[in-house]
């Protein structure tokens, strides 16, 4: 089990983000990651660590940071 | 401003303590890049180090079969001599053996150093944080084998169409990034794994297998000079292509 900082720390490592400090309202289509690569990317991150498979039209739909560990599901996350 | 020159780039290359990768090491050294070097055998990577020209060149003692510590050879080569412009994965092993003195073992081995090693040092030389972007170029030395057969080479083969393979897909992958992705065949250049190939087989095996070449055995230089333009910009629209350079073996 991970924080949702612990899980946003590690977006920004795994996407490379220098530039913007990623929040959970931070917008995805804002971020210059947030391509098919990107995708291909946090579609493994959630397999590997939430045993859940998303695809890449579930990620297009999404808009903010907090979008995203809603859709991972938020009782997923341990309690900060 | 010379496009084939390698100045002001920093490469790092597997396999630099002999044959092809001792060889990358030096004329990348002569091509004004500055280079760090690693292989397993720290004699011989100080032999290698004395070869180079210029000074800035930096070592790193480390079998690759141990793929847990790739990334720290990254890290303090980048810690050391700054981030990355180019790498050369030269370290390999070669053998002749029929397929029924092979093993899921022996096999393993293979594949550990020739293509689990240099798709390690992809994956972490890759990153922003150790590799200079929009300039950086990857070459793998693959073999004309990758491509072709020839009996007791099943391993070796394999290994080797496995990294002719892989690159083309990393080429894809890193195109975003402005990183080029690309492997060299060689045919059969003179190199200490070579020499012990032909003192394993006779006279008129020997013969046989430099018959194959219509511009004979190559040497180490031939395939390092395709390596620096690889590396330099002159190559920048080059990229997930495999450069046979093999004096028509495979032309036949």
């Amino acid at each position: 089990m991970m924080t949702k900082k612990e899980f946003i720390d590690l977006f920004v490592e795994e996407l490379e983000i220098e530039n913007t400090v990623v929040k959970p309202e931070t917008q995805l289509n804002e971020l210059e990651a947030w391509d098919s690569m990107g995708h291909m990317i946090v579609i493994g991150l959630v397999s590997e660590n939430f045993d859940l498979k998303i695809t890449a039209s579930d990620l297009k739909a999404l808009q903010s940071v907090d979008d995203l560990i809603n859709k991972i599901g938020a009782e997923k996350f341990e309690s900060e | 401003m010379n496009q084939f020159s390698l100045s002001g780039k920093h490469v790092l290359i597997t396999g630099a303590s002999s044959g092809i990768g001792r060889q990358c090491a030096v004329s990348c050294s002569e091509s004004g890049a500055t280079v760090t070097l690693v292989a397993r055998n720290t004699d011989r990577l100080k032999e290698t180090e004395s070869q180079l020209n210029g000074c800035r060149h930096f070592s790193v003692a480390q079998d690759l079969s141990e793929l847990d510590a790739i990334e720290d050879v990254v890290k303090s080569t980048v810690k050391k001599n700054g981030k990355i412009d180019g790498f050369i994965h030269a370290a390999g092993i070669e053998g002749t053996e029929p397929i029924t003195l092979l093993n899921a073992i022996k096999y393993k081995s293979y594949f550990d150093i020739n293509v689990l090693a240099g798709l390690e040092f992809s994956r972490f030389l890759t990153k922003k944080k150790y590799c200079n972007t929009s300039y950086a170029s990857l070459v793998f030395i693959a073999s004309v084998m990758g491509t072709l057969g020839q009996p007791g080479k099943i391993a070796y083969s394999a290994s080797k169409g496995a990294l002719v393979n892989a690159v083309k897909s990393m080429a894809l992958e890193f195109a975003g990034k402005n990183i080029r992705v690309n492997s060299i065949s060689p045919g059969i250049v003179l190199t200490p794994m070579t020499e012990n190939l032909f003192a394993s087989l006779d006279a008129d095996s020997k013969q046989a297998i430099i018959n194959m070449h219509p511009l004979g055995i190559g040497t180490v230089t031939d395939v390092a000079n395709a390596c620096i333009f690889l590396l330099s910009d002159a190559a920048k629209w080059i990229t997930g292509t495999n450069l046979i350079i093999d004096g028509g073996y495979s032309a036949k």
